[in-house]
Parts: structure tokens; sequence; C-alpha cells
């Protein structure tokens, strides 16, 4: 009875607030507009001032009743609904007052910089003002959430899984704030960048500035991702560091936020390599990248996310190790970073794969073809070779950290290739290879078949070719999976004879030592008798 | 005051700042487009009139705009109220060479925009027009659309035909 009732008054808490959320912030736009001469917009002021009346009442009636019972009731105080409320109203909270923030800077932003102030003056400061009554209703609803955990009273102190609620509230706040944060470089490397390098060639004369408006998103994005990222970060070091730092620091959500770090750092740094690398394996391989404007912008933006790609993974691995060499490789640890790896290595596979496959495509219509294809061929291979040079490295390493675990004579390597992620992972790999083989192997044997019948090789070379590389490729793959598989059962059938071997020694040797007792004792009991 | 809230408010009073700088120079630039949009005194050249004609537009002037062409490329019931150039405001108009053939020009025209779609950073994108030019009189007009401009029509009351309902 008790949780029903909870489950009513906490969902209608919480739809009430964001029908609320959504009427404060459009009648606030609505009537701004009319406050500074612009036509009153009768139809939306109607809407949203009828839901603004009936979201209210619901809400405060909704809340207070809740507040009611949880000044009585410790258990309603701790309950795991009144967290996930709590947190969802400061995860809304937290996107209100990051979007409007965000979209309050990228304005002001480009104006200050010569931008355009569109569609008119009057509109946008009826916009800025907009964006600002916005952030502010945001943030007063993370201050409603921070209130409702001062008055929960058991913060950092919760009992079973209420906890995980407030860490996972921190953990996705940081990882959006570091992607928005990625973003934003992306977008100032190329404001900053691409006007360094004249883009249009035979350009005369100009009329306006393109990078105003790519400034303004990359400075709005870069504040609000690293607010956020540092918000997150600060907290999670805070309860490090606090008085439940034994409890705190052994979570999964921690290690999971600082390992998303880890891989998003990554990605961002392979990205922008592999994107350098491709431009410049073009041009050495005598290739055109076309006009500046069409590589140089891509260039840019790679150039700005290096730098900063390779920043967020230093910093978040250096996390992760100082957390490993501070508690040791708890199961935490091992939980987290062993799913990390297991995700790296499929993707450092599947890009290298299909880099592969782009390859084997190009040289089977090297060494078949009569009509070398001398157009597209370059660009082919320098991004598949770009996607091989940077990819295979990624998943060598990762697998080779997994491998060097998992076949090694210890009771960890028999866990790890007993373990379920490895199964999934293992057989997940062949089945899809296996499915891409039946698929493409058939093309290739259908190719074939026309070519002996007479159809002739010039024609069916293209299919073949675009064929041959997923059927080889994923032949590789299964095959090599295949036997990794074997070779788990093989060593887990030497494991068992090694069992078997040791317990029959020990036997033997416990035989010998009972019949060596046995003789002590006759020799003693002949010593006595005398 | 602890570090938190110190950067707390050093955040908030920057965040302050850069709007109440923005709104002054808004209101400083209130009936100026662009700052970067200016008329060039010799129109001697073709690739000047269009390069005007842009600035007209980006300025919403629409006397000057019409002054540009020999006849305005948008024809039917409607007058002329003001010109839509967002494009060009929030991008950037590269304005090249042109190719002369007697009294006629061909000028080439290139629209540099930035979107912010991308997964990573956002897409610049070009798009390539032409602009035609005559010469009347000794003054080139131009004889094409405007790329990247569009009006705002006012619709026209067309008396109806007598008799009619």
């Amino acid at each position: 009875m008790r949780t029903a009732q909870r489950w009513y008054i906490y969902v209608m808490a919480y739809a009430s607030l964001v029908a609320l959320t959504s009427g404060v912030i459009n009648v606030a736009s609505v009537l701004i507009a009319y406050a500074l001469g612009l036509p009153l917009d009768r139809d939306a002021l109607a809407l949203w001032a009828g839901v603004l009346v009936v979201a209210l009442p619901l809400h405060v009636a909704h809340a207070l009743w809740a507040d009611g019972r949880a000044r009585q009731d410790e258990g309603e105080r701790r309950a795991e609904l009144r967290k996930v409320y709590t947190y969802t109203v400061a995860a809304m909270g937290t996107f209100v007052l990051a979007l409007y923030t965000a979209r309050a800077v990228r304005a002001s932003v480009q104006v200050l910089l010569g931008g355009p102030v569109e569609p008119q003056v009057t509109a946008w400061i009826t916009n800025v003002l907009s964006y600002v009554v916005g952030a502010v209703w945001g943030g007063v609803l993370v201050w409603n959430a921070s209130r409702i955990t001062r008055m929960n009273g058991d913060y950092v102190a919760e009992v079973g899984r209420a906890a995980s609620w407030r860490r996972l509230y921190v953990m996705l706040t940081g990882v959006v704030g570091l992607f928005l944060l990625l973003r934003g470089i992306t977008h100032l490397g190329q404001a900053l960048l691409v006007p360094l390098v004249p883009m249009i060639p035979g350009s005369v004369l100009t009329v306006g500035r393109w990078w105003p408006e790519a400034l303004g998103q990359g400075v709005s994005l870069t504040l609000v991702g690293l607010g956020l990222w540092r918000w997150a970060w600060g907290t999670l070091d805070r309860w490090g560091t606090g008085p439940a730092a034994g409890q705190e620091r052994l979570t999964i959500a921690r290690q999971a936020f600082y390992y998303a770090g880890v891989a998003m750092g990554l990605g961002a740094f392979l990205l922008a390599l592999a994107q350098l690398l491709r431009q410049g394996l073009i041009g050495l391989l005598g290739g055109s990248l076309g006009p500046t404007w069409e590589w140089w912008p891509d260039a840019a933006q790679s150039l700005a996310l290096l730098p900063v790609g390779a920043w967020a993974w230093h910093v978040h691995r250096a996390r992760v190790l100082k957390d490993v060499a501070r508690e040791g490789m708890t199961r935490f640890h091992l939980a987290v970073g062993r799913f990390y790896t297991y995700v790296i290595s499929a993707v450092g596979m599947a890009v290298t794969w299909a880099g592969a496959v782009t390859l084997i495509r190009v040289a089977t219509l090297a060494l078949l073809g009569t009509n070398w294809p001398t157009t597209w061929w370059r660009e082919a291979t320098a991004t598949g070779l770009a996607m091989v040079l940077v990819a295979a490295p990624v998943w060598l390493w990762h697998w080779r950290q997994i491998q060097m675990v998992a076949w090694a004579h210890t009771p960890e390597g028999a866990a790890e290739r007993a373990s379920r992620l490895r199964r999934v992972y293992l057989y997940g790999v062949s089945l899809v290879a296996g499915l891409i083989v039946l698929v493409f192997l058939g093309q290739v044997a259908h190719q074939v078949w026309l070519w002996i019948l007479g159809e002739p090789f010039s024609q069916v070379l293209n299919r073949l070719a675009s064929a041959a590389g997923p059927a080889v490729m994923a032949l590789a793959v299964w095959a090599y999976h295949m036997w990794v598989l074997r070779r788990d059962g093989a060593l887990a059938r030497e494991g068992q004879e090694d069992r078997d071997a040791r317990r029959a020694a020990l036997l033997a040797e416990r035989e010998r030592l009972r019949q060596r007792l046995a003789e002590i004792e006759e020799e003693l009991a002949r010593y006595e008798a005398e | 005051m602890r570090r938190e809230d110190r950067l707390f408010w050093a955040v908030l009073v920057g965040l302050v700042v850069v709007l109440v700088v923005a709104g002054i120079a808004v209101a400083a630039r209130r009936g100026e487009a662009s700052p970067f949009a200016s008329y060039l005194p010799d129109e001697s050249r073709p690739e000047v009139v269009v390069h005007n004609a842009y600035v007209a537009a980006v300025q919403n002037d629409v006397d000057r705009f019409r002054s540009y062409f020999k006849r305005l490329p948008w024809r039917g019931g409607a007058e002329l109220r003001g010109l839509y150039a967002y494009e060009v405001k929030a991008g950037q108009v590269h304005i090249g060479t042109p190719t002369i053939s007697g009294d006629t020009a061909r000028v080439p025209v290139m629209l540099v925009r930035q979107v912010g779609n991308g997964l990573f950073g956002g897409d610049i994108y070009v798009q390539e027009q032409t602009v035609t030019l005559v010469r009347e009189d000794g003054r080139w007009v131009i004889t094409s659309e405007l790329p990247f401009v569009y009006p705002e029509l006012e619709p026209v009351m067309i008396p109806a035909p007598p008799g009619g309902d």
C-alpha cells in the first residue's frame, strides 16, 4: 500500500514538474517579447499559461505531500524511490541549466565577435533573456534537488541501492560534460585554425565572416562541457576522500566514469589521428585532397581534437591507476576494467577488419583487373591503411592484456577463461564472422561459377572484389576466434589433468607417509616393549 | 569561502559580464547588421557591384539593393518589403574574379557556412553560384538572381476585372 502510494506521489510530482518547467520557460519567453514591444503571441500564452496554472498547484500539492511524509517517517526519507525522484529532478535541472546557459553564451559570443543579430535586435534580446530565465529555472530545479537531499539527511550515507542513483547522476553528468567539451574543442579548432589558410582560391572580395557562429558554438559547448565535467570530477574526488571514502572509491559508477573518460579520450585522439593519417596518405600516394575547403576544416578539427583527446585519456587513466595503487586491484576495478578492455578490443578489431576489407578490395582489383582503377584507389588505400594503422595497435594491445590473463596457468586465468564476458565476446565475434562468411563466401562462389559458366572475367571481377574482402577477413576472424575457443577448452582440460595428476601425487604421498608412520609406530612400540 | 564556491561565483560573474557586454554591443549595433559588411566606392567593376548588392541585402537597404539590378528577379503581384539574407550574415560570401565578354560579365560567388550538426565539430560547406551582369550606360547592373538572398514580399491587391466576382 505504502509502495503504491509512494509511486503515485513521486510520479505525479515529477510529471507536474516537467509540465511546470515547460510552462515557466515558455510563458516567460512570450511575456519578455511582449514587454520589449513585440506583438503578443496569444495562442502561445494561452497554451503555456494553461499548462502553468494546472501544473503549479498539482506539483506543489504532491511535493508538499512527499515532504510531509518524509518529515514524519525516516523510512520515507531513505526510500529508494525518493532518491530516484531527487536525482531525476537534479538531472532535469542540470540539463535545463546547461542547455540555456550554452544558448545564452553562444548568442552573446557570436554578437560580440560581429556575428548577426537575428532576426532583429528586439528578438535577439528576447531570446537571450528567455535563455537567462531558462538557466535560472534550471538552477532552481538543482537547488530544489539539493534541498530534498539535505532534508533526507543521508547524503553519501544511503543504504542499499539508494546510493546508486546519486552516483549514476554524477557519472552521467560528467560523461555528458566530457562529450560536450570534446565537441566544443572541435568547433573552436575550426573557428580558430581554418581562417589561417585561404580557403577559396581566386576570391577577390568577401562579405561577412563565417567563424563567429563556429566560435560561439565552440565557446559555449566548451564552457558548459568543462563546467559539468569538472563538477562531476570534483564531486567524485570529494566523495573519494570524505568520511565514506572506503565505500565510495570502490563503486562501479566511479570506475565507469573514469573508464568512460579513458575510452572517450582515446576514441577522440584516434579518430583525429586516423583523419590526419588518411589525408597524409592520400598526399603520399599522389592523390588529390580536393580544394582547400574540402580537407582543411576536417584537418583543423582533428588538430584541435588530438591534444585534448590525449589529455582526457591521460587524466582519466592516471586516476584509474591512482585508485588501483591505493586500493589494490579490487573486484570493482576488475569488473569495469575487464568490460572496458573487451569493448575497446572489439571496437579496435572491427575497425581493423573494415580497413582490411577495403585494402583487400583494392588489392583484388590490382592483381586480377585488366582496367586498373586510376582515380579512386589512392583514396580507398589511404582510408583502409589509416584504419588499420590506427586500430590494429589498439586491438592488439588490449587483446594481449586479455590473453595474458586468460592463458596463464593460474586461478585468475581459469576464472577468466570460464567468465561469461569472455564467452559472450568470443562466441559473439565468431557468430558475426560466421554469418558474414556465409553471405560473402557464397557471393564469391556465385561469381566464380558465373565465370566458369562463361561470363566474361571483366564483368565478374568488380563483384568478386567487393565480396572477396569481407569473405576473406571474416574467415580469418572466425578461424582465429574458434581457435581461441579451442585453446581455452584445451587449457581448461590441461588444468583438469593437472589437478588430477596433483591429486594422484598427493594421494600417493599420503599413502607413503601413512606407511612410514605405521613403520615408526611399530618401531616405537618395539622400543617401549623392551 | 570554499574553492568550489569561489569557482562558482567566478563563473557566474563571468557569465553576467559577458551578457551585459553583449547587450551593450547589440544596443550599439542597432541598425547595423554586420561589422564585416561595408560598401566599396569603385562601382565600375562588376565584382564590386555584386559585393555592394550583398552589403545592401545584409543591411536590408531595399532601395540601394534595387538600384544594382536591371530588374528585380522576383515577379508576381507583390512588392519588395525587405530582404532575408541570414545565410550571408551567418556565413561568408567570397566573390571571385569576373569573366567579362563585351558588355556581359559573369561573377562567381561562393557561400561558406559552418553548421554544427556533426558528431564531433561542425561541417563547413561551400555553395558555388554565378551572378550575371550587363553594362548599361557605362554602369554594371545585375540581370540574374543574387544567390543566398531572398525577398520578403508584400502581397499587392489586384483589382478584380469589371463584372467579375
